[in-house]
């Protein structure tokens, strides 16, 4: 076997089969990084999807829980009312006082406004401080009655009520016109006999 | 598949009347034929034969759409210059110089645009003072035309030979015995060489020219005359490489299925003169059976260099 090739050629295509060689090797690998990082950014893109997913799922999931939060907090505002009512319902105190005023009136007496004050407050109606006793009582009545006679029969009838007793003052009285004749306007306050501001 | 593998190459024969070229694909170490195809030269002065040939080459390869890449090429005969030296181990100078020493009297070029390559041949004795070698050379500025011209037609040559040397690896497939002295006669329409082989190396060659056979007319004389060119060089093998036994005969090429030829030979040299056909040395499977169909026994004879190529492990 004869060989006629120059080495000048030989050494030629050997530099160019070496460089093909690394070139391909290079474009492999930067294909393979291109991929890698084409995955890695759609991996990232994917994992940001999935990310606002669960943010607008929780999103979602903590209005509901606000809304339940704040559903509970009805219930236990209506339970509260509710368990006020209930206490007022069997306040013994109150059902007294009611009683001994509604006994009170007779039939030249009218009530017009009742207020009562059945825990705790003063008798210018001011709340009870803290540190107060709580047994403190005033009820505020306002009406009309036929005249001063009938007035003064009512706060004795009020005055005589022991259960529980009160003390009853005559906060201001006047005669008033009502339809075709004249009626006396009075504003009494009753409260637990010994407390202050009376 | 648009591009072929690395495993493919096309054998290409430049001979100095065509251009034969084969498609080879390696598998499983053993070259397969996939495709063959023929281009004639264009007529033109003997400088200019480079660039007809790559011009043939490139109308062989846009026609028969080859998308090999490499190629293993066999030089045309009348470029080649071939001689036997006698390298001296002894002489201060490299056996490099001592061969461009001999040759610069025989170039009919610039010796310093020499492209040579050379191998041991004869037996020498043990005690000989030289070795022979024989040397092939071509000038260097016509090499790299046609490398040029390949590289230009996208392709890469990895091995550059010249037709005998691939008709010697033919042979090794074909001859009878492997280690014996084979003689190879290869013809075109107006020439050809004679080459000694042994053991898939050649001894000697020597080309020769005959007169263009007319049609119809006697080829008695170009018999003659191809008989003497090989008396020559039998002698010249007797006489100075001590090989005096041929075991036969090969015939290729031109008019070598002509029964009449080989008569003519095998009476004047009194040996086997076979003509086989250069695809006989594939083995069923490496040549597909419409290829070997394909290939008509007086076609198949001209592609002995190239099937020659085919067969050498350069490159492949």
């Amino acid at each position: 076997m004869a060989e006629l090739i120059p080495m000048e050629y030989r050494l030629r295509n050997a530099q160019r089969q070496h460089l093909a060689k690394w070139v391909t090797a290079c474009v492999a690998t930067l294909a393979l990084c291109g991929a890698a990082l084409g995955y890695g950014v759609m991996w990232e893109k994917s994992k940001e999807r999935d990310a606002a997913l669960l943010s607008a799922e929780f999103r979602d999931k903590s209005t509901l829980i606000t809304r339940s939060q704040e559903l509970r907090s009805k219930r236990q505002d209506l339970a509260n009312r509710m368990e006020k009512i209930q206490e007022l319902r069997d306040d013994k105190v109150l059902l007294a006082l009611l009683r001994s005023v509604a006994d009170s009136f007779s039939a030249d007496d009218c009530l017009e406004t009742v207020k009562v004050e059945a825990h705790g407050a003063h008798a210018d109606g001011t709340p009870a401080a803290a540190g107060d006793s709580d047994d403190r009582y005033a009820v505020h009545l306002s009406g009309i009655t036929t005249n001063s006679t009938t007035l003064a029969a009512l706060m004795t009838r009020l005055t005589k009520q022991d259960n529980p007793p009160i003390n009853v003052v005559l906060e201001n009285s006047h005669r008033d016109k009502l339809l075709d004749g004249q009626v006396m306007r009075f504003q009494i306050m009753c409260e637990k006999p010994g407390s202050q501001g009376t | 598949m648009l591009i072929k593998s690395n495993d493919s190459l096309l054998a290409i024969d430049l001979a100095t009347d065509a251009v034969r070229v084969l498609d080879v694909r390696m598998k499983r170490a053993e070259a397969q034929i996939e495709g063959f195809a023929t281009q004639s030269v264009a007529a033109g002065t003997p400088e200019t034969l480079p660039e007809r040939h790559l011009e043939a080459l490139g109308a062989l390869i846009a026609t028969n759409r080859f998308k090999s890449r490499k190629c293993v090429a066999a030089m045309p005969t009348s470029l080649i210059t071939t001689r036997a030296v006698a390298i001296d181990p002894n002489k201060p100078q490299p056996a490099d110089e001592q061969v461009r020493w001999t040759l610069q009297n025989c170039l009919p070029f610039d010796p310093r645009d020499l492209i040579f390559d050379y191998w041991p041949v004869g037996n020498s004795p043990a005690n000989a003072r030289t070795r022979d070698v024989l040397v092939v050379a071509m000038q260097g500025s016509v090499v790299k035309r046609y490398l040029a011209g390949l590289e230009r037609q996208k392709l890469t040559c990895v091995h550059l030979d010249v037709a005998p040397c691939a008709v010697a690896s033919l042979i090794a497939r074909l001859a009878a015995a492997s280690d014996a002295v084979v003689g190879a006669v290869t013809l075109t329409d107006t020439g050809g060489y004679f080459a000694i082989v042994e053991r898939q190396r050649v001894l000697f060659w020597r080309p020769f020219e005959f007169p263009p056979i007319k049609p119809g007319a006697s080829r008695e004389a170009a018999m003659d005359r191809i008989g003497d060119e090989i008396s020559k060089c039998v002698s010249h093998m007797v006489g100075s490489m001590q090989v005096d036994h041929m075991a036969e005969l090969l015939t290729f090429g031109n008019g070598a299925e002509d029964s009449t030829f080989s008569d003519y030979l095998q009476d004047r040299f009194h040996m086997p003169v076979r003509s086989p056909s250069p695809f006989d040395g594939f083995s069923p499977e490496a040549m597909p059976l419409e290829v070997r169909s394909a290939v008509e026994p007086a076609v198949a004879s001209h592609y002995a260099a190239a099937v020659g190529l085919a067969m050498q492990p350069a490159g492949v």
